[in-house]
This record gives C-alpha cells, structure tokens and sequence, in this order.
C-alpha cells in the first residue's frame, strides 16, 4: 500500500471513528444509558442544582439550605424509565426528603419518590417490620405474617396508613342516596383544582362555568378529566382558550361547559380542571351530592364574605397575595392568621373535621386533607398518609405500608434510589425536570441541611430494534 | 522528513476541517449530538494550530 494511503487512512479513521460513536450515544441503540455528574464539574446531561438562593456549593458538595431544589435532565431522546441514584449526607430535621419529576407543567405536578423517610425509619426499628422487594410493613402489635395476608385481611381502614403505595379499596358510602335536585356551588375558584364525587346509580352530570380573566400572556386552554377509583380515564373534555391569548385583562362572558355520562358503576370518581390561573371556575351546577376538593381550594377575589368550608386536614395552611384579604381564619374555633401577602401560614388541627370561617375570600387553603363548602357533601375515600405532618399515635394508625425502598449507607454518605416511569413525564427541549423536597428545611422549625454529593441516572426504554418494529 | 510531516499536517488540517463542518452540520441537525462529548473550541484551536504548524513548515525546494 502507498505511503499516502496509509497516511489518509490513519488520519480519516479516527473521524468516521467518532462521528458513528457519537451517534451510537445519541441514538442509544440498546436502549440503556447512564449519565453521572458530581455536581462541581459540567455536565451536560444532569444539571446543577438551582435555584442559587437555597443551594450552595463548597468544595467536596452541592448542598441545600432550603426547599424544594431543582435540578434538569438533559437526554438525547426520551426514555420510559429512570433510576435515579443520589449520594447524601442529611444534616437536617427534615422527617421526610422526596425527589420528583415534572408530569404536567400546565399545573406543575411532580410524581413523588422517596428519597428518605425518617418516620418509617424509626418505626420500623421500633414497631419492626415485613419487608417484600420494596413494600414494607409495619405493626404496631404483630398480627400479619406477610404483607399478603395483610392485603388479603385488611384491618379497618382508619388503623391503616399508607406511603407511596396505593392501597386498593373500594371506597362506598353504605347509606348513600342520590340527590333529586341539582346543586349550585357559587364560590368561585381559581385556577386548576381536582375534587372527589360520587355515583350511585345516577349519571354524572356537571355544570361547570368558565371566566377567563386574561392577566397572563398564554393562551388559557381547559381540560376536565374523569377518572374512576382505579385511576382510569373515564371521561375528557377539552376547552380552547376564549381567542384572547394576551394579559390584558379583557374579560368575555362566562363559558358553560356540560358533561354527562350515564351508566356509571358506583364508586368514587375525580375530577381534574386543569388549567393555569387566568381560569376562574365561576360555578359547578351537579346533580352529584359529593363534592370533596383534594388538597386545596383557592377562593377567587369575588368580593364574597363570611365563607364557610369543611376539611380533614392535619395541618392546613392558607395564604393570600391580596394585601386588602389578610384576615383571621377560623379553624374549628382556633385561630389562623394571615398577617401577610405571598407566605403561608400554618396550623395543626384538633378535630377530625374541622369547619373553617373565613372573614374574605381571595385565599388559597391547603392541607393533607379535603376541603368542601358543605358537611354533607364532605367524603374522603382516600386511606390516610403519612407525611411530615403525620403523628401516628395521636391519628390511631397501627398499619404502615408503604413502598419505600431504604437508602443504603455508604461510608459516612446514604445512597438513595429511586425509580421514575417517564412515559409519564414532561420533557422540554430535551430535558426532563427534577425537584428535590425536604417540607420546611430552611425554616426555624427545620434548620440544617442536605449535603448531594452526587447524582447518578439510569435510563432504559425502547431499543432502536423494537421501534423500528413499531414503525 | 519535513515533506511527509508536512503531507501528514495538510491531511490532519483537511481531516479537522472536515470534522468542524461535519460536526456543526451534526449539531445543528440534533442539539445536543456533539456538543455533549466534544467541546468544538478545542478542535478549532487545534485546526489553527496545525494551520499555523504547516505555514512556518518551510517547502524543501525552498530549502535547498
């Protein structure tokens, strides 16, 4: 071979070399990758912890002083599964710290993992437990032998509390009628909100009427979305946006919206308004006698005075951006002062349902619970859960089940993994979006810190073989 | 000696020139497909170098 042949070839080679490489990590053929950073160094793939007022960097860690932390995913092309491993040290108060991944930006929802939960740590050291893969449970008197047995032979429900692990119940109120007549809800909503209703042998039948507001820039489009007790989509009905997709406030009259469905078998349903907050649910007319807001309800500034609702929750918080609202809530007698604009004020409850008086609307209410605007209309078919707010004891739960797989100690550092379907995740230019939260750390009532010394993720979907099949 | 260096660098400069079109075509197509392994800086600094490199490598003829 010629001496300039050899040289070409030398030179040449290890270009075509990188470009297929390249594009073999682009493409991922096999269908399985990982990326890793440290968190000092530049990584394209996994981000830098943000925002830079709650996370600090020294030499050896990325540490977080308050929640929640963000960090972004960045992939080639999208994948179905993650496994998300974190190095950390927890030098905090926090009872529980969780990792999520963005699934709906519309209303920014994140599917929640466990990253490490105190309150189960410690029971189960106290109480002990049966652990299968992943599922632990905890007695508080030994009486399952294996969590089988337990599922087969639930005890009742109010003993039982539940962590990352739906618990399969077939929720039915026993002396339940359906309503002859429809009822109105006035208090107006803001923004996207879901709540609970019921069905017995009746047709689902909502009336829901729509003000949009226009006071951002987007376009305000509407889903209404039904699903039944296993989560399944029942029903979905999507509303465009009124044809002003600017923020300059002018507001078209009222759009109704109907949804019906007959033969429905009897159980609980949810229903999902999701849209941003230039939407304002002006009434929901039903024929339904159940109406339970899941975890929170934000009262629109109607003008409206001396508003009642009814909640479960443990620990409720409310919190106004109206300077002309701040008030004193009235919490089954107890009291809860908004004192100012944009911070939450909180509460730990004392009874099991709690009515709440409110002075003004224009308020956002949250808590672990549901919130309704009538007693009779108030059902919470959902098994207690623990969270921070969670105090076993005085809430009477003797079973803990809970999915929770225990971070692993390493050398003076835990390693945590966690498992993310996302199929089900949002992802933007690339990149899907990650949060890390530890309730209140950064507060008073919660100082210290995380220490992250690095993040790990596994990524597995479909190999280049099977969707060149599917094609 | 210097002839076949020389004929190595124009090969080399023809290589990276080749591999910056190649890679910004690449980039521009998918983002992310380079840039996330290779830093261009670095190959633009070396395409340079070897320019620089082959202009002060003086032809024999010249020598002689």
């Amino acid at each position: 071979m010629e001496k300039s042949v050899k040289v070409k070839i030398s030179v040449w080679t290890p270009l075509i070399a990188a470009v297929l490489w390249l594009s073999y990590m682009a493409i991922v053929p096999g269908g399985v990758i990982r990326y890793y950073s440290d968190l000092h160094h530049h990584s394209y793939f996994i981000s830098q912890l943000t925002p830079i007022e709650r996370v600090e960097m020294t030499s050896t860690s990325t540490v977080i002083k308050g929640e929640p932390a963000y960090f972004s995913l960045r992939t080639s092309r999208g994948f179905d599964r993650a496994k998300v491993t974190i190095n950390y040290q927890d030098n905090s108060e926090s009872p529980i710290i969780e990792v999520g991944v963005l699934t709906d930006k519309q209303v920014w929802n994140y599917d929640l993992k466990p990253m490490q939960n105190k309150l189960i740590g410690n029971l189960s050291a106290e109480w002990g437990k049966i652990a299968e893969e992943d599922v632990l449970l905890l007695q508080r008197e030994r009486k399952y032998e294996s969590i089988e047995n337990f599922l087969k032979n639930l005890p009742e429900p109010e003993r039982i509390a539940t962590y990352n692990y739906v618990l399969k119940n077939d929720y039915k109120i026993a002396d339940y009628e359906k309503s002859e007549s429809a009822m109105t809800m006035e208090t107006q909503l803001r923004g996207p909100h879901q709540f609970y209703t019921y069905i017995k042998d009746e047709r689902l039948d909502y009336v829901f009427s729509f003000i949009d507001i226009n006071k951002n820039k987007d376009a305000d489009p509407i889903t209404i979305n039904i699903y039944d007790s296993n989560n399944n989509a029942v029903l979905a009905e999507k509303i465009a946006d009124d044809g002003i997709a600017n923020d300059g406030g002018e507001v078209k009259s009222a759009r109704e919206v109907t949804i019906k469905k007959d033969a429905l078998p009897e159980g609980v349903y949810k229903v999902e308004i999701k849209c941003n907050t230039d939407i304002i649910v002006g009434s929901i007319t039903s024929m339904q006698k159940m109406m339970s807001f899941i975890n929170k309800v934000w009262l629109y500034d109607a003008g409206r005075k001396d508003i009642g609702l009814f909640s479960d929750s443990r620990v409720l918080s409310a919190e106004t951006i109206n300077p002309s609202r701040l008030q004193t809530v009235n919490v089954g007698g107890s009291k809860l002062e908004i004192k100012d604009t944009f911070k939450q004020f909180g509460m730990r409850t004392k009874k099991q349902l709690n009515e709440i008086r409110l002075e003004k609307d224009d308020v956002m209410l949250s808590g672990d619970g549901m919130f309704s605007f009538r007693q009779n209309a108030f059902m919470n078919p959902n098994s207690k859960k623990i969270n921070e707010n969670s105090d076993v004891d005085g809430d009477g739960i003797d079973y803990i089940i809970a999915r929770y797989p225990e971070p692993v100690l390493s050398g003076d550092h835990k390693k945590a993994t966690m498992e993310f379907d996302l199929s089900k995740a949002y992802r933007e230019n690339g990149r899907y979006s990650f949060l890390i939260s530890a309730p209140r750390l950064g507060t008073p009532s919660n100082p210290g810190e995380i220490l992250i010394k690095d993040i790990a993720v596994e990524l597995s979907g479909k190999t280049l073989l099977n969707h060149l099949r599917q094609k | 000696m210097k002839k076949m260096i020389k004929q190595i660098l124009k090969e080399i400069f023809k290589m990276l020139s080749a591999a910056l079109v190649l890679f910004a075509v690449m980039e521009i197509a998918k983002s992310g497909w380079v840039l996330a392994y290779i830093n261009l800086n670095w190959v633009l600094i070396l395409w340079v170098a070897v320019g620089i490199v082959i202009l002060l490598i003086k032809d024999e003829k010249y020598n002689d």
